[in-house]
């Protein structure tokens, strides 16, 4: 009567399900002061190939 | 919810009784008159078992949380609904025998219960089904819930018998006996499906469905002095036999019923919060009416119960949910009637209540999102409120044990405290020492010990045997692969190795996905939505749309709760969102404070992991912005229940960022995972920094509800 249930196995490595724009953002909505990570931290994510 | 519900019980209570029930005109003079009486009587009967007599022979487990829901059904019934503590019968395990609890149904519900009286009964258990030969319900089985002393018989599963459940008909005649229309039943049990799922085990006892016999003729049958019981009741009720099985075909006898779950689902015993034992949907339903602002309509509640009780359960597409539901006797309204029949005690949304007070020392009820306990404990900070949501004094709290916490008073004035006054969070605690927990599946067999210690080893990580305390991923294997659970054990998404693979090397293999889990775990006790007094709200919505998919808004805008309710269709089980493969979205998020506001964005990935938006926003004062500003973020696999964490905060977030961008150029997923704890860290710290104003540390991080609000989207992720 014990059953475990649960889904199916898959098989592949760890992926991110969000594809983050490779530039994220645009410059022309930036209220914001030049110097700051706004626009240098335009980084992309480790490993993820984006 | 087309399926008949087993407990479907009467056509017309009234009519059965024999009284007039087409005469409207009487009808609505009855009512003037209910609603005239200034004072009627609200009783409850609360029945919690954990132990059972029969659980021995091994068919069957015990329970960890029904005796909890109890109190916790308790504490709200009292505290909130206004309640007298003499009117509230509470039986718990071994007090819970059959017949105990039909007497005390009997001498307390039934007996003097006048129209217009209020009456709760609240059974947190086991359920199970025994052999129906009338077969009203085209299934051929009768739901039952089980008491304490109960035993299967000899023989079991292999041979049938007689158990000495109470049955649906039963209920329908103790429901259809009370002299008042006011009439609640809350079911925390199912009857089917015994056993156990993960970290969860099912509330069911095994019944005439799970029989194995060879022989087709097997039957559970109900005892004979349940036959003996009921046929006292059709003579006392001058309800002919025919006409109540009728009846049960076709709806509940009185008022409304409340259910864990549908016919065909489980509900489910789990525990939060490091070590708290409850059902699932007794949580969900209490903390919610806790945190709602005012009685609101049994449709409204059951609605929010379903959405809360979802995003505990679901995990991954097709994963087993349990939907709460109602039935409500029709005719009468009771649908849009306030839950319980009955008005809130005291009408602000409550964080935490007031249970005993001792000179400045006072003892609460913890009543926050389950996510929140544990940012509650030593040195959080409370605000009184009175009726109007003022502040009247804070209360700081010195030790938390599961959902009890011992505080200090300080008043702003003469204010009167009393038992039942509400708090609100002003500052959490969260704990440094935060592990992640990992269970350990009996799946992996001689490998456990090896894994617990190669587990124990990881930092901030402890690895746990399942079903004694709360666990946020399991380590188990299937079909001869080592992978990640879920606590309800659907497999976690890409966690899954290969056949062969040594526990050593998947341990290794998944570190990274440890680490982004733990980070995940503590960006998740920032969550504080419903508390926060910053004013802002994000919203998510289909790029190149306005239609708005989904938002979040913090909830104490400007003192006052607001409701974030959407839209409820009726009769309908709403899910979470979903959204395609392929889809892209933006975020809108707007500032509605006078003073500018840092923004954060983290995704959680279906598999319970973290990856951070790169980018900090400052968003001046009555600032809306879209992100990202172009394009949008595009959803790929794997699938599963995604999250959208918004961190909004009057300090900068930039060195929690830069912590990331620090290591934007290791191509290595194991540093990946440890940069995301160190950035989650970073950000815990400058919230803490400054909160304490220049205080010194300690062994907690405080966040201000006034100067932090992290809001959160949860949505499905399908192909």
């Amino acid at each position: 009567m014990m059953i475990e249930q649960g889904s199916n196995p898959s098989g592949k490595p760890r992926t991110d399900s969000f594809k983050l724009p490779a530039t994220a953002d645009g410059q022309a909505q930036i209220s914001r002061n030049l110097s700051d990570s706004y626009y240098w931290a335009l980084f992309i994510l480790i490993g993820n190939g984006l | 919810m087309k399926r008949r519900q087993w407990l479907q019980i009467a056509g017309s209570t009234i009519a059965a009784l024999g009284i007039d029930s087409f005469d409207l005109q009487q009808k609505a003079l009855h009512y003037g008159r209910v609603l005239a009486q200034s004072t009627p009587r609200k009783k409850a009967l609360l029945v919690g078992i954990n132990q059972y007599t029969g659980v021995k022979k091994g068919e069957w487990l015990p329970l960890q949380g029904a005796v909890n829901d109890v109190d916790l059904q308790h504490e709200l019934l009292t505290l909130r609904f206004g309640f007298h503590p003499h009117d509230v019968k509470v039986l718990k395990d071994k007090n819970a025998t059959r017949a105990n609890i039909l007497q005390v149904f009997q001498d307390h519900l039934i007996r003097d219960t006048q129209p217009g009286d209020v009456i709760v009964f609240h059974f947190s258990g086991h359920g199970s089904n025994v052999i129906d030969d009338e077969n009203l319900h085209g299934d051929h089985v009768n739901g039952t819930i089980v008491p304490y002393d109960n035993e299967l018989p000899l023989g079991y599963p292999h041979v049938g018998g007689e158990v000495n459940d109470i049955t649906a008909g039963t209920l329908f005649l103790l429901m259809a006996a009370l002299k008042t229309e006011n009439v609640t039943v809350v079911l925390d049990s199912c009857y089917a499906g015994a056993g156990v799922r993960g970290n969860l085990i099912v509330r069911s006892r095994p019944g005439h469905f799970e029989l194995r016999g060879g022989d087709r003729s097997s039957k559970l049958a109900m005892s004979l002095e349940e036959q003996a019981y009921q046929a006292q009741w059709l003579k006392d009720l001058h309800l002919p036999q025919e006409q109540w099985l009728q009846l049960r075909k076709d709806q509940i006898a009185n008022g409304v019923a409340i259910l864990a779950a549908t016919r065909n689902q489980q509900a489910v015993d789990a525990v939060f919060a490091g070590d708290i034992h409850s059902g699932v949907f007794t949580h969900a339903l209490t903390q919610y009416l806790w945190q709602t602002t005012s009685s609101q309509t049994v449709r409204t509640v059951i609605h929010a119960t379903q959405d809360k009780t979802e995003k505990f359960l679901k995990t991954v597409p097709n994963s087993q949910v349990q939907t709460p539901y109602f039935e409500a006797k029709p005719g009468r309204g009771n649908d849009e009637k306030p839950v319980y029949f009955a008005s809130f005690a005291n009408a602000l949304s409550a964080d935490a209540v007031i249970t005993q007070v001792q000179g400045n020392q006072v003892r609460l009820l913890l009543t926050v999102d389950p996510t929140s306990v544990e940012s509650m404990g030593r040195g959080a900070q409370l605000q009184l409120v009175d009726a109007n949501g003022e502040a009247q004094g804070t209360v700081t709290v010195t030790s938390r044990q599961q959902l009890e916490a011992v505080g200090i008073l300080q008043l702003k004035n003469s204010s009167k405290v009393v038992s039942g006054s509400v708090l609100q969070e002003q500052i959490r605690a969260i704990p440094r020492n935060i592990t992640l927990r990992v269970g350990l599946h009996d799946s992996l067999g001689a490998d456990q010990a090896t894994a617990k210690a190669l587990l124990q080893a990881i930092p901030q990580l402890e690895a746990l045997s399942l079903l004694q305390q709360e666990v946020h991923v399991i380590l188990g294997r299937k079909d001869g692969r080592i992978g990640l659970f879920s606590p309800g054990f659907d497999l976690v998404p890409d966690s899954i190795g290969t056949v062969g693979e040594t526990v050593t090397d998947a341990i290794e293999r998944l570190r990274a996905t440890f680490s982004l889990l733990l980070a995940a775990r503590i960006l998740k006790l920032m969550l504080n939505a419903p508390s926060s007094q910053l004013k802002v709200s994000v919203a998510m919505r289909m790029a190149d749309s306005s239609e708005v998919l989904a938002q979040s808004l913090t909830g104490r805008q400007e003192g006052r709760s607001v409701q974030t309710l959407p839209s409820q269709p009726k009769n309908q089980i709403q899910s979470l969102p979903q959204l395609k493969v392929g889809q892209k979205f933006q975020l809108v998020v707007r500032n509605k404070e006078a003073q500018p506001l840092y923004i954060g964005v983290v995704f959680l990935n279906p598999d319970g992991t973290v990856l951070p938006y790169p980018i900090e926003i400052l968003l001046q004062k009555n600032e809306e912005r879209t992100i990202p500003p172009q394009a949008g973020i595009e959803l790929q696999s794997p699938l599963g229940v995604a999250e959208i964490l918004a961190i909004a905060s009057t300090v900068s977030v930039e060195k929690a960022l830069n912590a990331l961008a620090a290591l934007r150029n290791s191509q290595s997923e194991a540093r990946r995972g440890e940069a995301a704890v160190a950035a989650v860290d970073q950000l815990l710290d400058d919230l803490d920094a400054t909160t304490r104003h220049g205080k010194p540390a300690s062994d907690v991080r405080l966040v201000d509800t006034r100067q932090m609000a992290t809001l959160s989207i949860a949505f499905e992720i399908v192909a």
